[in-house]
């Protein structure tokens, strides 16, 4: 592990919080603090940087030197078999796993190894899991409300009360995921395809600028997946997306640049085109997937 | 407010019918209506339905199970029962003002330090707030930082309350041993007997039910209700939507651990006894199975099971105490099999069928 640098310390001290930007333009303060190496460079580009992280599970590489680069507003697609890591990169990237090796920044000075699930959602990156994961005997409504971004100390969630510009916001996005009739049924009515959507609804709520979505069209029908190819695609630019699927033809349709994962590291990285053609990557992959 | 809904005014009128009647009934008249014997009777199921409402909010609505919360209302039933035992004074059989009777009998010189103050009526009733809250700190902070949940949980709270009892037993422990507290004689200086004090006690257990049932409808309306809930659905999402789910746990957990105090300081005096067999697993888990047949998750079963089950038990310990365990197991069976919501949830569907509405939900809100 890290020890934190200065910088990062500083920026504490000084009482900047999840919630509050870091080192931004109308902070320079901010920036003044942190250390200008080369390195703290590289991570200013990106959003969020991962570098030669391993992850072992007795003995088991689940992650081998994993290096990976998101930039703001940048929608990524992430492939590979069964077992590739895909899922382990993602309890990396929000603090479930703890890596043995490697570097992961949020920002410029998050170091994401030393924070915990909370403080990592907090900060922007959300999260939605393979299973799809809602609140069962809580209506639409109310999921989304709990997630909403805010101060969730217990003592502030017990006087939450939702005021208009939220109810405005749980509005907005309850049209985007295509639930607004719904939002008083209980969310364990709802068919799979739109607690799929209800889950992306949940990230969505708490303002992220990362959203990790594993397998978000996994057993949805044709036209639900073209319904989430719209909601994906009108995402990018505003939030930075890490998808995680199976279904080529849904990567096919919103692919920007794809990352080929294959034991636990990068295969290939570009175009999907480029990385079709690369002999590794059709050995590993794509030539089971018959495409 | 839908803090206030329905159910909860059906329930307030309830309880204000029941206690002026008792009021008036034993007041009212030269001759008491109701015999005192049945007011306390009725004050004890009030004050395990407090302790019936604690386990409900963290168990129907957080699903955390503990199989220990009996600890909780017999610490508050020492606490006060202290102060009952304080209260005594020169009236005891030994007359010593400064010593309960079973310290004289035991041969301890002079007072332990846990009794300090506790002759005062305020510290007493402040001791019975902090003790149950102080352990369940202790214990909540304990196992929900280390993420114990589910069966592993309720096996340590069951070990908890067990070891509780243990040390109750013990004469050396200075709280009575396994006879605990009794022979109470006077509580604020009023004779603990009389038929006053009897109706008064059990007002003051309604109006602590009521203001019990106040705070646990404000709590699980709030959006901490909406996270408490989540908790039990998917944990693990409630932490990737940004809320640490620990400290939701102990908050709700030390809350309800201070309603089981107070539940169990309104039955020390009812009882005339408090006695280490509180501490005993089985209790806890008979005030379980009072959630469990009542209807967990809407607080009113909780509240309705303990009445239930406390006055068929009652009943039948008269009749057939040795069919007791076996009958109570029977129901215990027959609901989790058919009975969808206990008790409250086949009333709430026959008040449904009757009003005409369509079958409801899970506390269906908002």
């Amino acid at each position: 592990m890290n020890p934190p640098t200065k910088g990062d310390w500083a920026v504490r001290a000084l009482g900047a919080t999840s919630s509050a930007p870091l080192a931004t333009e109308d902070n320079p303060f901010n920036q003044l603090v942190l250390p200008w190496t080369p390195k703290a460079l590289r991570r200013r580009k990106y959003i969020l940087l991962l570098e030669g992280i391993s992850v072992v599970f007795e003995g088991f590489k689940a992650l081998n030197n994993l290096s990976l680069a998101i930039k703001e507003g940048e929608l990524r697609c992430v492939i590979g078999p069964n077992g590739a890591g895909k899922t382990t990169m993602m309890d990396v990237i929000t603090g479930h796993a703890r890596p043995n090796k490697g570097e992961a920044w949020y920002r410029e000075n998050i170091n994401l190894l030393e924070e915990d699930e909370v403080f990592i959602n907090q900060a922007g990156i959300g999260r939605k899991f393979q299973k799809p994961s809602v609140f069962q005997s809580l209506t639409v409504g109310q999921n989304l409300e709990l997630a909403l971004k805010g101060k969730k100390s217990v003592f502030s969630t017990l006087l939450a009360r939702l005021n208009g510009e939220e109810a405005d916001f749980l509005a907005e996005i309850l049209t985007l995921i295509n639930l607004a009739d719904l939002r008083a049924r209980v969310a364990g009515s709802l068919s799979h395809g739109q607690k799929q959507w209800l889950e992306i609804g949940l990230l969505l709520a708490q303002k992220p600028r990362v959203l990790l979505l594993d397998e978000p069209v996994a057993g949805l029908t044709g036209h639900e997946i073209d319904r989430t190819t719209e909601l994906l695609l009108s995402l990018e630019g505003r939030h930075s997306l890490i998808v995680v699927e199976h279904d080529m033809g849904f990567v096919r349709s919103i692919a920007r640049t794809v990352t080929v994962l294959h034991q636990g590291s990068v295969l290939a990285e570009g175009d999907l085109a480029t990385v079709s053609a690369n002999p590794a990557v059709v050995e590993a992959y794509l030539g089971v997937e018959a495409c | 407010m839908k803090a206030f809904d329905q159910a909860f005014k059906i329930f307030t009128l309830a309880l204000t019918v029941a206690t002026l009647t008792i009021g008036v009934g034993c007041l009212g008249f030269s001759e008491p209506l109701i015999a005192p014997s049945t007011v306390g009777l009725l004050g004890k199921y009030l004050s395990y339905a407090i302790l019936a409402l604690s386990i409900d909010l963290v168990w129907g609505y957080m699903g955390v199970l503990s199989l220990g919360h009996g600890a909780f209302f017999a610490l508050g039933g020492y606490a006060f029962g202290m102060y009952l035992m304080r209260q005594i004074g020169a009236l005891g059989v030994y007359g010593d003002v400064s010593r309960p009777d079973f310290m004289v009998f035991i041969g301890l010189e002079k007072l332990p330090w846990p009794w300090l103050g506790s002759e005062y009526f305020p510290v007493a009733i402040l001791m019975t707030i902090l003790v149950p809250a102080a352990l369940a700190l202790a214990f909540g902070w304990t196992a929900f930082r280390s993420r114990v949940s589910g069966v592993y949980f309720s096996i340590m709270s069951q070990a908890l309350t067990y070891a509780l009892m243990l040390a109750f037993y013990l004469n050396s422990l200075g709280f009575g041993g396994n006879n605990g507290f009794t022979d109470f004689k006077k509580i604020l200086g009023f004779d603990v007997h009389s038929l006053g004090i009897t109706v008064a006690l059990f007002v003051a257990s309604a109006l602590v039910l009521w203001l019990a049932i106040v705070a646990c409808r404000l709590l699980v309306t709030s959006r901490l209700g909406l996270v408490m809930v989540a908790i039990r659905d998917h944990e693990e999402r409630v932490r990737f939507a940004g809320y640490k789910v620990e400290n939701v746990k102990v908050a709700v957990f030390v809350f309800s651990a201070i309603l089981a105090g107070l539940g169990g300081a309104l039955y020390a005096p009812q009882a005339g006894i408090i006695n280490p067999s509180l501490f005993s697993p089985i209790f806890s888990i008979e005030m379980v199975v009072c959630v469990a047949l009542g209807g967990r998750g809407s607080l009113y079963g909780a509240i309705f099971g303990a009445f239930l089950v406390n006055y068929v038990k009652s009943r039948l310990s008269t009749l057939a105490p040795d069919l007791w365990p076996f009958i109570l197991g029977t129901i215990f069976v027959l609901v989790t099999i058919f009975g969808q919501g206990g008790a409250w949830g086949f009333l709430r569907r026959g008040w449904g069928k009757l009003m005409g509405e369509k079958a409801v939900g899970y506390e269906p809100s908002n």
